[in-house]
């Protein structure tokens, strides 16, 4: 079961935003607060993925690939014309919005596996275009001299800064994504991803909303793309690979799919672990499938589901009797 | 109100539809039987769309609607409800209902995006009335339970109050009293009555001969995709085709001497 979305999700978050805002004065030095703009980009990536996948049923090993024609169309913009990254960031949402519809339209036919298949392909292509697109993207070397954004005359470019417009950033695509899914359009997502033929008889054009979600979701990988460009002043062809897009699968999957605050777990997790892990070189990635296996050994739906399960736990302990006692 | 023209439906070697020829009168109440195999439910895919048949033409009010999509034709006035059923688990079932009036519901994805506040209102009304038609049901005490909570019994009336949300003009019933105790089934037979007294029409799909013979005003026999007879119930029972497709081609009574 999908965990419910409420006033009190909204309330949540922004009481978690309040105090997120508070960071750059408690943070020790700019190590942590670099941290938490990363965990911020990762979160925006993390959920829109979930959005995909836990609400709607579909997969897509192709979110890093989005992410990636978010920043590099941002990026070669400021970098090679001269773009002001705030031009750049609506052309950036809309290419990439325009390449998911083109992705979608025909790969979305097709369920599970398939479809798996088809955004994994993708993936691959926009991987050999970011290398091979020399002229704009540098090739293999990355491409360097991204402008940072500037506000009225002040370049954004301090940790601080940056931090400030990531989390308002983000803060807003997350507004964005708690009201879809609570509407008639969440809905309809939410049904075709238990039925599709009970969806369509319903009325839903279950094609036209998958396509929706694919490139709504999507355009928030590339939002994301442009914080992160902007804000390396640097961009290379690995941090958009099929790695990256199977990552991010796995970050929703150990999050909790389809749990809005197990997105947030995911995005902690694929922050952080990297940084705790660097010291085990090449067992890193053996760490991390371990860890995967355990976690969804014992908590199937995630992280984000076992936690529910613990605080559903706490509160009945705390009320032995049930609802009928009370007033 | 629906017409079939020689509508047939082919699965690989197999006919699951020949030829069929089928039409339901506005403001009718018409059931379809027949023995298990003999195309009732492929019927009512190709009238809803999931299912495209291989000849043949679809018409609803006189329109042909062979080639739209399920979800037109929900919008164009028609409802279903499923025999194993297709109710949507992740949610309660007052969200179930809602969903049944996406097509009458009008705020989309940028109106949900800003959380505007037509679409709110828009909202509030629209689970106000799913409320209202689990009452008209029986079901508006359990309207706020997760939908995995109810028994299949429930479910299937959660089914008809959801496809009631879209305002259809013609109603399709597959199996609606399958796995009801008896005085459900007849709960269930008063609701279709009381339907169909606001001028829906009525298509069911029905294995109770009770509640066929007592709501239905028109019966399809069909078997091996084929018509075998069509009429009034009580002719219907008499016909002697559908003794025989019931009880055994030897129903002959000789042939138990």
């Amino acid at each position: 079961m999908h965990a419910q979305i409420s006033a009190s999700t909204y309330r949540a978050l922004a009481v978690l935003w309040v105090l997120l805002a508070a960071l750059p004065w408690i943070a020790p030095n700019s190590y942590w607060l670099n941290m938490a703009t990363l965990m911020l980009t990762n979160l925006l990536l993390v959920a829109s993925l979930n959005l995909l996948m836990g609400y709607s049923g579909q997969i897509s090993l192709a979110h890093g690939a989005f992410f990636g024609i978010g920043a590099y169309v941002s990026g070669v913009l400021g970098a090679k014309y001269g773009i002001s990254p705030w031009l750049g960031l609506p052309a950036a949402l809309l290419a990439t919005g325009a390449v998911a519809f083109a992705v979608g339209w025909p790969t979305l036919r097709l369920r599970g596996h398939y479809l798996a298949m088809a955004t994994l392909g993708f993936n691959a292509i926009a991987s050999v275009l970011f290398v091979e697109l020399r002229d704009w993207t540098g090739g293999p070397n990355g491409l360097v001299n991204i402008p940072p954004y500037v506000l009225f005359g002040v370049k954004l470019d301090s940790d601080r800064a940056f931090f400030f417009l990531a989390l308002i950033a983000v803060g807003i695509a997350l507004l964005l994504l708690l009201n879809l899914l609570d509407s008639r359009t969440g809905r309809a997502l939410r049904a075709l991803s238990t039925t599709e033929v009970g969806a369509e008889c319903m009325g839903v054009n279950v094609h036209k909303y998958k396509l929706l979600v694919f490139v709504i979701s999507a355009m928030m990988a590339a939002l994301a793309g442009c914080l992160y460009a902007h804000h390396n002043a640097f961009v290379s062809p690995e941090s958009f690979d099929f790695m990256v897009s199977t990552m991010l699968v796995v970050m929703v999957a150990l999050g909790g799919t389809g749990n809005w605050w197990g997105a947030f777990l995911g995005a902690l997790i694929y922050t952080v672990l990297p940084e705790a892990l660097r010291s085990f070189g090449d067992l890193e990635l053996l760490v991390y499938g371990v860890s995967l296996v355990v976690v969804l050994l014992f908590f199937p739906r995630g992280l984000g589901g076992g936690l529910d399960l613990l605080i559903d736990r706490l509160r009945r302990g705390r009320t032995p009797v049930p609802a009928q006692g009370r007033p | 109100m629906i017409d079939l023209r020689g509508v047939s439906v082919q699965f690989g070697g197999l006919a699951a539809l020949s030829a069929l020829d089928f039409s339901v009168p506005r403001g009718a109440i018409k059931a379809v039987i027949g023995p298990n195999g003999a195309g009732k439910t492929t019927l009512f895919n190709v009238i809803s769309g999931v299912q495209t048949p291989t000849a043949g033409k679809v018409l609803l009010d006189g329109e042909d609607i062979t080639a739209s999509p399920a979800h037109v034709r929900v919008r164009r006035g028609l409802a279903r409800t499923f025999q194993n059923l297709q109710v949507f688990s992740g949610m309660s079932v007052l969200e179930n209902v809602v969903v049944g009036m996406h097509t009458r519901l009008r705020s989309g994805v940028v109106n949900a995006l800003l959380r505007l506040p037509s679409g709110r209102r828009e909202e509030a009304a629209a689970r106000e009335r799913a409320r209202a038609l689990l009452n008209r049901v029986g079901l508006g005490s359990k309207a706020d339970s997760a939908v995995t909570a109810l028994s299949f019994g429930d479910l299937k009336i959660v089914e008809i109050a959801r496809a009631l949300a879209s305002d259809p003009k013609v109603l399709l019933l597959d199996e609606p009293t399958a796995g009801l105790p008896a005085a459900e089934a007849g709960r269930v037979a008063e609701v279709i009555r009381s339907i169909n007294a606001e001028g829906v029409t009525v298509l069911l799909v029905e294995h109770n001969m009770r509640v066929v013979m007592a709501v239905s005003h028109d019966i399809l026999v069909l078997n091996f995709g084929r018509r075998i007879a069509e009429g009034e119930p009580a002719a219907v029972r008499a016909h002697p085709e559908v003794i025989a497709a019931y009880l055994g081609t030897d129903a002959d009574p000789a042939a138990h001497v």
